[in-house]
């Protein structure tokens, strides 16, 4: 059955509303002959047709399985994504020293994995199916903006808007992937069948399989790689996964290598009217309203943790740190305090421009949001009306820990923002 | 470096908001058009209970009639819902359309004692079932058409017990036959511990109903312990082996 289906000549289905029309195109036009089977072999007997039903909703609960799975992986590399974000300094985010930042260049190696994880779940929610498994998908979605608004405000100070985000998300395809999504990347620790792994993307891959060579692999390399010729496909994404196959394996892909090697052999003398003949194909990934709100509601927990451990820093650094070499000057943690300040209120004020009704999911993130900024109010006060009496490094302490006076029980580094993630 | 947020993006989330409550607003009135068909061709089905089999045909005859209306009120459901967003309103009419297809079953089987095939319902609706799990166009998900069988269980065991009262002895073991191969049926689906599976369950119940009837048929010598089968009924052996 997930053969079959997979095997359908991809559609290159979009969820932009801006070509309705390129959508009704391409799904006419897709290959009905699977549809036709099934009709054909309904109406024999009450038991054979129970059979075709039972197929048509396994498929559908494997499909659901898999977007799962991808969810997961989404999630937790969000997570990391932002905990990386926390652990850059502030002079990280200056275009400067963004490059040689080993925290941003982490948060850069996860963005590229999820983006991955992302693609291979575009497959399976294209057109209808994309609100179908969407409560599937939405977690990991709103963690996944979370940690992208987020750096989006440290490098620029700005709310992301959701079109960059949906920039993002936006996925080239080429047949061999989609037939087996194993060469965009693994999921999770079992196998959920795609296809039967390729060169070898089978087998008991743990989350070992996010190996370092295959996350380092540039995104944009694969859009290229499918752009060139199919051939030399499976080169590049096979080689990566090699190292993890199980030693009982070993002999299958030494084979499947040398295919590979003579193949592109043999092709790399072929003419340029090869690189015609794969057909990419673009499927993209909305990001609903409400998972933009919801990620946006998390990520006033974030900076409610990124403003307490600012004004922490303020306590303890002095002016001459903020200068950098070239004459640069940071902005001073007070600053930067009050610059999350009105970025919040204005978040804040943004949503309660929005009338909503008591059963909406966002109604019940105002709340968190309300308690972040209060707490960071809160802690600016304290700071303000006590600084003079404690030492710096107590009053420090006091802010990282004490409830009383800011943060929270729950700002450390290894808590929840705010407590409120879903997952 | 200021801090923008642009204010005027909530506004569009706000207008947003207002067309998807409209929309949904629309399928509701045009799905509780639906229901009140649904009603009026229950009514009608109702009266099987209570009518002399020989009324029975004029009865389907005249559901049918309504089944024409349905196929008005679910077009026009079709027109409102844009086909990418199939599924974020699906639950607006699922219960409804869930009906439908029971009463469509439910005709069907009183008509011709067999199960209605997918092609037959595509009739009663104007619109085609979810084969594929790929959805083009407005269609009925093959979980609607399930639920409507479960639903066919339940009733025709209560088709079973006024039979017996109205005189008719063979009927229950027609039902009993059928009611055990469809659930022969369902027990090939892997169910999730969704509300289908919940339904399933009850099944056993219906049929454990009907056999006491048979029994307490059998016991009391009202039939023969070996009924003829009924006619289109023609593959029970095959389940049983």
């Amino acid at each position: 059955m997930e053969d079959v289906h997979m095997g359908t000549p991809p559609m290159s289905s979009t969820n932009n509303l801006e070509s309705p029309s390129a959508v009704q195109e391409t799904e006419n036009t897709k290959d009905p002959s699977r549809l036709d089977a099934i009709r054909a072999n309904l109406g024999q007997s009450i038991v054979s047709d129970f059979g075709i039903y039972r197929d048509i909703l396994d498929e559908h609960h494997e499909r659901r399985e898999r977007i799962i799975k991808v969810s997961r992986d989404i999630n937790n590399f969000s997570k990391k994504m932002i905990f990386s974000l926390h652990r850059a300094e502030p002079k990280d985010y200056l275009p400067q020293f963004s490059a040689s930042s080993e925290a941003l260049l982490e948060f850069k190696e996860k963005h590229v994995t999820v983006l991955k994880l992302f693609h291979r779940a575009a497959i399976d929610l294209q057109g209808s199916n994309y609100y179908r498994y969407q409560r599937s998908i939405s977690g990991a979605m709103q963690e996944y903006i979370e940690a992208m608004t987020l750096e989006y405000y440290l490098l620029h100070g700005k709310l992301m808007p959701k079109s960059a985000l949906e920039a993002d998300l936006v996925f080239m395809t080429n047949p061999e992937q989609f037939n087996n999504p194993d060469l965009i990347i693994g999921i999770g620790q079992t196998q959920s069948g795609g296809g039967g792994g390729g060169g070898g993307g089978g087998g008991g891959g743990s989350r070992g399989k996010f190996n370092k060579d295959n996350r380092k692999t540039p995104y944009n390399k694969d859009k290229r790689e499918g752009g060139t010729k199919p051939g030399n496909e499976p080169t590049t994404h096979v080689t990566p996964v090699n190292p993890l196959i199980s030693a009982n394996n070993t002999t299958t892909t030494a084979t499947a290598m040398e295919d590979i090697h003579t193949s592109t052999a043999t092709t790399s003398t072929a003419s340029q009217a090869d690189v015609q003949q794969v057909k990419l194909t673009k499927l993209t990934l909305e990001v609903t309203d409400e998972d933009y709100l919801l990620g946006i509601a998390d990520l006033t927990g974030e900076l409610m943790r990124l403003a307490i451990n600012t004004l922490g820093q303020s306590l303890v650094v002095s002016t001459k740190d903020l200068e950098l070499e070239g004459g640069l000057q940071l902005p001073s943690p007070e600053e930067r305090v009050q610059q999350i300040l009105s970025f919040l209120r204005n978040i804040k004020s943004g949503f309660d421009s929005l009338s909503l009704t008591k059963a909406s999911p966002i109604s019940k993130k105002m709340g968190v949001l309300k308690q972040s900024l209060n707490k960071i109010e809160m802690a600016c006060y304290n700071v303000k009306v006590r600084g003079a009496e404690y030492p710096p490094d107590i009053l420090r302490q006091m802010l990282m820990n004490g409830p009383d006076v800011g943060g929270g029980s729950n700002v450390g580094i290894g808590g929840e923002a705010g407590g409120d993630d879903e997952e | 470096m200021s801090n923008v947020v642009d204010l005027g993006f909530f506004d569009a989330i706000q207008s947003a908001m207002e067309a998807e409550a409209t929309a949904k607003d629309n399928i509701r009135s045009a799905v509780r058009e639906l229901d009140r068909i649904n009603r009026n061709i229950t009514a009608v089905l109702n009266r099987v209970h209570s009518s002399p089999k020989e009324q029975v045909p004029a009865l389907c005859a005249q559901a049918r009639i309504h089944f024409e209306d349905i196929q008005v009120h679910i077009k026009e459901v079709a027109k409102i819902v844009p086909m990418n967003q199939y599924y974020k309103y699906n639950g607006l009419w699922t219960g409804p359309m869930q009906q439908a297809c029971f009463l469509a079953t439910l005709t069907m089987y009183l008509e011709h004692e067999r199960l209605i095939t997918v092609e037959e319902l595509e009739g009663f609706f104007a619109a085609k079932v979810d084969l594929d799990n790929n959805m083009t166009d407005f269609r009925i998900s093959i979980e609607e058409f399930l639920h409507g069988v479960v639903s066919l269980t339940n009733e025709l065991s209560r088709l079973a017990v006024n039979s017996v009262t109205a005189g008719d002895f063979a009927r229950p073991v027609r039902i009993g036959k059928f009611l055990k191969e469809l659930y022969s049926g369902f027990q090939l689906l892997n169910l999730k511990n969704d509300s289908l599976r919940k339904r399933f369950d009850g099944i056993k119940y219906d049929i454990k109903k009907v056999e006491e009837i048979i029994y307490d048929l059998t016991v009391r010598k009202l039939i023969v312990a070996d009924t003829t089968p009924a006619q289109e009924v023609n593959n029970v052996e095959e389940i049983r082996s």
